[in-house]
């Protein structure tokens, strides 16, 4: 999980002006600070360890090659990260064609609806919390999946979310509200036939 | 979103993630920032301190190598300079400045068909020269005059073994560029 740094400590763009002023240990910080949440958000979308492992090398490849100071400092820092690497894995899934397996339409009115219970049996097949929250996300449509992990993981703002996924605010608010019933249900109800 | 109730299911899963990227790939993006900021450095740094850095970076083979190329180069350069100077331009229409120093070396030692004959005459040329910078002695002057005087009046033999002496007693003398040069009287 991302933690948001206290006041004491420098912040993302102080960070990534020293470190496009040569300083490698500032570069290091920046880096600590985003790992976990960038690659777990990316693991969460996509749900294939390799190709998450190579859409994170990939994001943070162009950000070391990349020379500009004002693009990032434009936007929040982390909204550029998480953009960043969100269009990398967009680019992967369209080379591969498998985008379109994924992408699921998204209706506000369907998804307001009770969700079907999961299935017990598959349920208990999951014992470990990890998988079972794998699980729960892959039920998750696409859309309300990315809202999701870019809220938990990435510990962006509505605002930012909706800038990032060039969605309106209303629509994100939406998204992350059903997300959030639907993990709430899969989750409790794993737990209870969990043995 | 600030809901409360959605607080505890941010946090679970935040708390029961357990995927992270590997040690490996930790390393090599790591690395590869190290190298763009050690980079970024250098450009900022002046010619002196990226050359001084690049030759402390280098192995000593690649120290060694660099010293070696650098003493070929130059005693390639060297040996060409002094070739290009040896060598007489062989062009009518070479440049002026070219042709004037090559001159010193020509009159030293002029291409003719007998370069060994023209040595020879070294010593000669030299005694002619000195013969123009300073008037021969008295007794020598007073036997040329004589030598003058017998070719004048028709006493060629006499004439002759008198050149004969004086060129014994001064083996360096040119008798006849002095004769020709002997003043009237």
């Amino acid at each position: 999980m991302t933690v948001q740094p206290p006041s004491a400590e420098p912040g993302d763009a102080d960070l990534l002006r020293r470190y496009r002023a040569g300083d490698a240990a500032a570069f290091t910080q920046l880096y600590e600070r985003h790992r976990l949440g960038l690659f777990r958000f990316l693991i969460g979308l996509c749900g294939d360890q390799a190709v998450a492992e190579e859409v994170f090398q990939e994001t943070w490849m162009s950000l070391i090659r990349s020379e500009s100071l004002q693009r990032e400092a434009a936007v929040l820092f982390k909204t550029w990260l998480y953009q960043i690497a969100r269009n990398r894995l967009i680019d992967h899934w369209r080379k591969q064609g498998k985008r379109q397996q994924r992408e699921e339409v998204f209706d506000e009115q369907l998804h307001d609806q009770a969700m079907a219970e999961p299935d017990p049996e598959r349920q208990l097949s999951l014992s470990q919390d990890q998988a079972r929250l794998q699980a729960a996300l892959a039920d998750l449509p696409a859309e309300q999946r990315e809202v999701f992990l870019l809220r938990a993981h990435g510990d962006l703002e509505l605002h930012e979310i909706a800038e990032l996924t060039r969605t309106s605010a209303e629509t994100v608010k939406s998204r992350l509200r059903y997300a959030l019933q639907k993990m709430r249900r899969l989750l409790s109800t794993a737990e209870e036939v969990a043995p | 979103m600030n809901d409360h109730d959605d607080e505890p299911v941010l946090r679970h899963i935040r708390e029961h993630s357990r995927e992270q990227p590997g040690p490996a790939l930790d390393a090599r993006i790591l690395a590869a920032a190290g190298e763009a900021a050690a980079a970024r450095r250098r450009q900022s740094q002046g010619f002196w301190p990226r050359l001084r850095h690049a030759l402390a970076a280098a192995s000593a083979r690649g120290r060694w190598s660099a010293a070696f190329g650098c003493l070929a180069l130059l005693g390639v350069g060297l040996g060409l300079s002094l070739r290009t100077l040896e060598q007489p331009p062989t062009r009518y229409d070479a440049p002026a400045a070219v042709m004037q120093r090559q001159a010193p070396m020509a009159v030293q030692a002029p291409a003719s068909p007998a370069p060994m004959a023209e040595m020879s005459e070294a010593p000669r040329v030299m005694a002619r020269m000195a013969a123009k910078a300073a008037p021969p002695p008295a007794e020598v002057l007073a036997a040329l005059r004589e030598i003058a005087e017998l070719r004048a009046r028709g006493e060629a033999r006499q004439a002759q073994q008198r050149i004969e002496h004086l060129q014994a007693e001064h083996p360096e003398l040119d008798v006849e560029a002095q004769l020709r040069r002997l003043p009237e009287r």
